[in-house]
């Protein structure tokens, strides 16, 4: 469900998406490495949790 | 004595990469987290031009996206399915922002029709709207200069924001992004010239 909602654009709009990395702009180190730690938690406790029924 | 031959996690097919994440394989969840990161961080920079704000819908991005990651089923590529919710986001964000423009905005004209003219004012209100000025001021100075030309341009010259992102060569997205930023920044700095101490 989550799948079809969320393909709903064009070739054009993915190659922006795709062509994004050219753009000119310097990550925070920190901010990346946060958001890693933090994803990685999330992807740990969804493993603990129970799973009911993927789509 | 050679070891068997390991693949490589950043040579790794999306999809591999997906079951070795629902396995609790951390290399495998770092190769997609460093595949994907540049490219919804840039496309979320690109859209609203602002550091904080890119940052910000990375995170609700990534976060949608590993939260559901059980849930893809791999009938979309994984970059197709990454960029629908980067998407989502950036607008969702972009919706949030004008709404909270509008209200500002809103509150800006109740407080102009409830103003009493100046010239009416006791001495102590005049210094109140000196001090609020002298906040407003300050917080202009506290921005990037064409943050500063931005503001100026809608607000002393009351140009259309079309003509203001046509002057500056940036989006209107951009340039309501901006306007909204150096409003909250104003409206903060008033109030907390004025705010009670605790």
């Amino acid at each position: 469900m989550l799948e079809d909602m969320l393909t709903d654009f064009s070739i054009d709009e993915l190659r922006e998406f795709l062509e994004a990395d050219l753009v000119d702009v310097n990550v925070d180190p920190e901010f990346k490495e946060r958001l890693r730690k933090q994803l990685w938690n999330i992807v740990q406790e969804q493993a603990r949790t129970p799973r009911g029924g993927a789509h | 004595m050679r070891r068997p031959a390991r693949p490589v996690v950043h040579a790794l097919s999306d999809a591999d990469l997906v079951d070795g994440i629902r396995a609790g394989d951390q290399s495998a969840f770092t190769a997609l987290y460093e595949r994907y990161f540049d490219r919804v961080y840039h496309f979320s920079y690109a859209r609203l031009r602002h550091r904080a704000d890119a940052e910000e819908v990375a995170q609700e991005t990534f976060i949608a996206a590993f939260r559901s990651i059980d849930a893809y089923c791999g009938r979309s590529a994984l970059l197709s399915w990454i960029y629908g919710i980067a998407k989502n986001t950036v607008n969702n964000h972009l919706r949030r922002v004008r709404a909270q423009e509008q209200r500002i905005e809103r509150a800006e004209a109740e407080l102009v029709r409830n103003a009493h003219s100046f010239e009416a004012c006791s001495p102590e209100e005049h210094a109140n709207y000196r001090r609020c000025a002298d906040a407003a001021l300050r917080s202009l100075d506290s921005v990037s200069g064409w943050q500063a030309e931005v503001f100026a341009l809608r607000h002393f010259e009351n140009l259309p924001i079309q003509d203001i992102a046509d002057r500056m060569s940036r989006s209107n997205d951009a340039i309501r992004s901006s306007l909204f930023r150096v409003k909250r920044l104003i409206v903060e700095a008033v109030g907390s010239e004025f705010a009670c101490p605790d």
